[in-house]
């Protein structure tokens, strides 16, 4: 016999009122009526007798976190993601720029002359 | 940016994605596979596993069948978290079940051993009581230990409907048997620690220790059915079956002195009646033999081990029926001597084993009456004989001493004077 927490993949561990909540909204959700009286039955073995509770729950493999959604893609869309900055050169301000009255050239984008003649004696 | 809880789930899905079909599949030697929905619902299993001291073993040999089980045993050795072996202890149960339905018994065993081994190392833990408080089960006119109880039980009953079923039929199951039984027999030798959780090792233990109880009980009976409504001229197959039946039960399921001791009795008058209707050479005569010599051994072990007491002379008698069929006087001596060993002063194994050591007299008395009368005539004679004199002697007396009424020592005698007077060799 499949064991209910397995097939519908609900983490053993929760209680009475928290598998009614959830598998409420899985029979909701589901796309026929065989589909819902198989939820149905599942609820039915979990929450009749609390000893098959137990049971079941034991004999079910040990969930992830609840934060965790089943598929990779699902899991995928909930990390945040931050954006991504396009990479430029930065500008390298030289004295030239300020001797010249500010003239940057036809790019200001385009890295200017570095001047190689500064003294350092003067 | 930060690493959230978020990002842990999804690396944890992705590795778990990425190594648990690997890992079943090497549990399970390579045969068995998992759909997405079955990976998805084991990740929690290779995220704990991936914690554990025995992580490392399992991973540098997810990709090589051929290091499994050692793996195994080693990750054992290392170490794995209660949680882990909660996952393990389940998984094992489902390949074993899998291997067990598709006829590989000798790999289900192992896996099966290995599952009742995780299960032992949990409960050795306060896990299981975690667990139920987590659960947290309105208990009302029963305990959490009842459900632990009752799962561990409900695997034995399987078990044994298993080992019943395969003794039921007439060629039986031996596969299904043997795993069914060995199951059983590892169970129930379980050495339960200080600490048994809910008491479900010692219970689990138990119900096993019952079963091979129960199992011994129904093939007794069919045994001793079947041997009251023998016809001991039958056909090799059909004399040979109820005792290679039982061979196969008791190799795998270790059995009670009770059952030992009614077997090999059994037996002995079985292998008295086969003699008497003159069946005594036919191959199922040796089967019978073959089948049953491992219990006689092991009955025999325990007579001499002290564990068993009074049962010395059937054990003995078996062992006369084995070594009459052995040719080779090595062996054939060493079958006797066990039985002297097992019981002291047996008359039937003096009596052969005095036998094996005159027939040492064969060679040389031939070797004596073959030498021409005029021999006597020969100065050295003595020089070049007298060792063969000497050996036929040795055999006489050695004979004498193991068992004095032998019958035919009178012969031997009165061979060797007649020739020691012809050759002159007195």
């Amino acid at each position: 016999m499949s064991n209910p927490f397995d097939e519908l993949g609900v983490d053993p561990r929760m209680s009475v009122k928290e598998l009614t909540e959830v598998m409420k909204r899985m029979a909701e959700r589901a796309a026929s009526d065989e589909e819902r009286e198989r939820i149905q039955s599942f609820w039915r073995m979990l929450t009749l007798r609390e000893r098959d509770r137990l049971r079941w729950a034991f004999l079910a493999h040990p969930r992830p976190p609840a934060a965790e959604a089943t598929s990779v893609d699902a899991l995928r869309e909930a990390v945040p993601t931050v954006p991504v900055r396009a990479k430029f050169d930065a500008p390298v301000p030289t004295v030239r720029d300020c001797l010249d009255g500010g003239h940057q050239g036809d790019n200001f984008l385009s890295p200017a002359p570095r001047w190689d003649g500064w003294d350092q004696t003067d | 940016m930060k690493w959230t809880q978020k990002h842990e789930a999804l690396l944890s899905a992705l590795r778990g994605d990425d190594t648990i079909p690997s890992l079943y599949r090497a549990l399970s030697h390579g045969r068995y596979h998992l759909d997405e929905d079955q990976v998805a619902r084991l990740r929690d299993w290779v995220r704990s596993l991936a914690t554990d001291p025995a992580w490392p073993h399992l991973e540098r040999s997810l990709d090589s069948l051929t290091a499994w089980p050692e793996t195994w045993n080693s990750a054992v050795e290392a170490g794995f978290s209660p949680l882990s072996d909660h996952h393990n202890a389940l998984v094992l149960r489902e390949i074993a079940g899998r291997f067990a339905s598709d006829g590989d018994y000798k790999s289900a065993l192992r896996l099966y051993i290995w599952h009742v081994e995780a299960f032992q190392r949990l409960f050795a833990t306060d896990y299981p009581l975690n667990f139920v408080a987590d659960v947290d089960p309105q208990a009302e006119g029963w305990e959490p230990k009842d459900v632990f109880t009752g799962i561990f039980r409900d695997e034995t009953e399987d078990l044994i409907a298993k080992a019943k079923d395969a003794y039921a039929t007439q060629t039986i199951d031996r596969g299904q048997l043997k795993f069914a039984a060995s199951c059983l027999d590892f169970v129930a030798k379980l050495q339960v620690g200080t600490t048994d959780s809910f008491g479900a090792m010692t219970a689990w233990k138990a119900s096993a220790v019952s079963g091979k109880s129960e199992i011994s009980r129904i093939a007794q009976k069919r045994f001793d059915d079947e041997l009251d409504a023998m016809d001991w001229t039958a056909d090799n197959d059909t004399i040979a079956a109820p005792f290679e039946r039982l061979s196969t039960l008791t190799a795998a399921l270790t059995p009670s002195e009770a059952l030992l001791v009614h077997v090999v009795t059994e037996t002995v008058e079985v292998l008295w009646k086969i003699r008497h209707v003159g069946n005594d050479e036919s191959d199922g005569f040796k089967r019978i033999l073959a089948a049953i010599a491992p219990l006689n051994e092991m009955l025999a072990e325990r007579v001499l081990s002290g564990k068993a007491f009074g049962h010395n002379s059937k054990c003995a008698d078996f062992m006369v029926f084995e070594g009459e069929l052995i040719s080779e006087p090595g062996p054939r001596s060493a079958k006797f001597k066990r039985g002297l060993e097992v019981c002291p002063g047996h008359r039937n194994c003096l009596m052969l084993l005095s036998y094996v050591r005159l027939h040492d007299a064969d060679v040389p008395l031939v070797q004596l009456e073959t030498l021409p009368s005029i021999t006597k005539a020969v100065p050295g004679r003595k020089a070049l004989y007298g060792r063969l004199v000497g050996e036929i002697e040795s055999a006489i007396a050695g004979c004498e001493e193991i068992f004095a009424h032998n019958k035919s020592l009178p012969e031997y005698k009165e061979r060797l004077q007649k020739q020691k007077e012809r050759l002159g060799m007195e």
